[in-house]
């Protein structure tokens, strides 16, 4: 073997072990930062030997046999600076001398509950979403930093300080390695499943770089989600996510045509559709709801999917069990978005009138006062009815999606979705919600002159999403580490100020930003910064 | 991407495979399903409940089973997700390893239908 060829086994077999040694070695060491050091130090030793003395029959058994002589040593030094330091305690020595015999036994059982004991560490609370996000993918998904950054098209070192901040964060925080018990267990299952669906759904509409979709990132949600399903096989939830993601990927091929525009999902070829991942889909639902779990917001939402997949041809989708599923939806994840989501289905099950009696209703919901799609579909119900929209809002919706589909960008759908999937600032459940009129369309239709949301057409599209609650992040975003950032929404023009104590606040230049909704504004990569307007001061 | 292992035991026996023999690949497709990477998998009975249909210049011919050339039959098949060639590679291993004998051949799947099941559509389509 080369060694590429070996360079490259040694990623698979990292790929395959990592999780599982970096799990038994958190357990041991209590400490999921050590222990990713301690898998660390036996993959730079795999690296260093294996190329010379060939890959080992049996890789895994070699990585977790290295990585346990170092936690061994880790663990004796603990207990010999614990001597050091009477001040430490000897309850803490006494465990540790406890500890060290036990360690064989210790990594030999219980691999399933600790890799899941790592998936709730790793999506722990006390951490922010992009941390878990980083985390997640890089303790229980095996990806390097590198694959990390470039998935989310985040600068590596970017990527790597996050790593370091969780780990410091979970340490400080004296977060146990443990899998939560009683009523915490829904809590913290429902901060895993957010993650998982997260990076699902920037893989499944990516908010960042040109591609509008990033496979590999559904690949790896997909793959975690098999697992933590094979770990808590009796939670219908997990279930119900793994059958969401299975059945919007099983539209993977479909979605996007020779030019790689986007194709809605009444256009698509069905025959392009992956049965395999479909039945998987279905399968998974089946044992959600078995479980009990028919109402959760997942299961629900795989419900609505499974409608699609079912159906052979458009016409044959099961429009009234849509609605109802989505009536469902609504009483479980109260959401206006919801709602219109609703309101669509009833459109294509009783007729536009009975659609746009409700979407009509909707317009005074302040929520979805900015939400572009309001207006796309309302305008398209109008045009089924031959009305009209006022003020040129004639979006082609379901009944004309290429018509849409030509006179927009895929990047600015893809804009669109990304935003209002967070505009609520957490990555909740209801991220498919965005897909109203449903999940594969670049959602409903054209944005057309004189719907909010003024800033998204224009500009190049690299762009960086920046959170209000995140300035660090904004400030990292628009490298300018030193200065003050500050989001400012205003009702008709975001500002993003940049500022500090040894200069005015200046202020990212208005082409540069692309959009503002509910905390969340779009700036572009290499964003030019200006003089604050004098009246604004 | 997606690869479809075949797996060649060399040898055919009209014996079921022994419960520990079940007992082990169950372990192992258990495992591998739950490492997120096995999408389908079944094992296939004796060559001698199959047969071979052939079309030559337009003609058929079927051979019904058992077929000579043991080495060459198929016993099993798996479909993986997995990251790379390589990553298909690791994971083959171990499962030839809960095997211990055999050969599997590891194929790269093109993960789309062939065929339009709608070509009708298409053709209609296609006309102006």
């Amino acid at each position: 073997m080369t060694a590429p060829d070996t360079h490259r086994a040694i990623d698979a077999v990292w790929r395959i072990e990592s999780a599982r040694l970096i799990a038994s070695l958190a357990r041991m060491v209590g400490d999921v930062g050590a222990a990713e050091d301690l898998a660390q130090d036996a993959l730079v030793a795999a690296l260093e030997r294996w190329p010379e003395s060939g890959v080992p029959d049996n890789p895994g058994a070699w990585l977790m046999a290295t990585a346990k002589h170092r936690a061994i040593d880790l663990l004796r030094r603990r207990t010999l600076l614990a001597r050091k330091h009477k001040q430490l305690g000897h309850e803490l020595e006494a465990r540790q001398e406890m500890a060290v015999p036990d360690l064989d036994a210790a990594l030999d059982d219980h691999v399933g509950d600790d890799l899941l004991r790592l998936m709730f560490t790793s999506c722990h609370p006390v951490l922010s979403t992009e941390a878990r996000v980083a985390l997640t993918l890089r303790l229980v998904g095996g990806l390097t930093t590198e694959e990390i950054g470039r998935a989310f098209l985040v600068a590596t070192p970017t990527i790597a300080q996050r790593i370091v901040r969780a780990k410091r964060t979970l340490a400080e925080a004296k977060v146990p390695f443990e899998v939560p018990r009683g009523s915490e267990l829904a809590a913290r299952l429902s901060s895993v499943l957010e993650v998982l669906y997260l990076i699902f759904n920037e893989g499944y509409s990516a908010t960042a770089g040109d591609d509008w979709m990033r496979p590999a990132l559904c690949e790896d949600a997909l793959r975690l989600g098999r697992v933590l399903a094979g770990l808590a096989p009796e939670e219908p939830e997990v279930h119900g996510l793994v059958a969401l993601m299975e059945i919007q990927v099983s539209r993977a091929k479909a979605r996007l045509g020779p030019a790689g525009e986007p194709v809605l999902l009444l256009e698509q070829n069905r025959g392009r559709w992956d049965q395999l991942l479909i039945r998987r889909g279905l399968a998974a639902l089946r044992r959600a709801e078995e479980l009990g779990g028919a109402s959760g917001p997942y299961a629900l939402q795989a419900a609505i999917a499974a409608c699609h997949a079912r159906a052979r041809t458009p016409e044959e989708t099961d429009w009234p069990r849509i609605a109802a599923l989505y009536e469902e939806l609504a009483q479980v994840v109260p959401s206006p978005v919801v709602e219109l989501n609703r309101a669509v289905a009833i459109s294509m099950a009783v007729g536009p009138a009975a659609g746009l009696e409700r979407v009509e209703a909707l317009k005074a919901e302040p929520l979805l006062k900015a939400y572009h799609l309001l207006p796309a579909v309302r305008g398209d119900l109008l045009d089924k009815l031959g009305r009209g929209g006022p003020g040129g809002v004639r979006a082609g919706g379901v009944a004309h999606p290429q018509r849409a589909g030509a006179r927009r960008a895929p990047g600015a759908c893809r804009r669109e979705r990304a935003l209002g999937r967070r505009r609520r600032g957490s990555p909740g459940p209801m991220r498919s919600e965005l897909q109203a009129q449903e999940p594969d369309q670049p959602v409903g239709g054209a944005l057309a002159p004189g719907t909010p949301a003024p800033f998204l057409e224009s500009g190049p599209p690299r762009l960086r999403l920046v959170a209000l609650e995140d300035v660090g992040l904004a400030r990292r975003e628009l490298g300018v580490e030193d200065v003050e950032v500050r989001l400012v929404v205003q009702p008709e023009r975001p500002i993003v100020e940049v500022g500090g104590a040894d200069r005015g606040p200046d202020l990212v230049h208005h082409d540069d930003l692309h959009m503002i909704h509910g905390g969340l504004v779009l700036v572009d990569r290499d964003a030019r910064l200006e003089q604050r307007p004098p009246e604004r001061a | 991407m997606r690869f479809m292992t075949l797996y060649k035991p060399g040898r055919e026996s009209d014996a079921p495979p022994s419960p520990e023999e079940m007992a082990k690949v169950g372990r192992l497709i258990e495992e591998m399903a739950k490492a997120g990477v096995l999408l389908a998998t079944d094992g296939l009975q004796p060559s001698a409940k199959g047969a071979r249909v052939r079309i030559e210049n337009g003609t058929f011919t079927v051979v019904d089973g058992p077929f000579a050339e043991t080495k060459e039959l198929i016993g099993g098949f798996a479909i993986i997700e997995a990251t790379s060639k390589e990553h298909a590679i690791e994971l083959t291993k171990r499962f030839l390893e809960t095997m211990g004998e055999g050969e599997s051949e590891i194929r790269l799947m093109h993960e789309a239908p062939a065929f339009s099941p709608e070509p009708e559509r298409e053709l209609l389509a296609a006309k102006p």
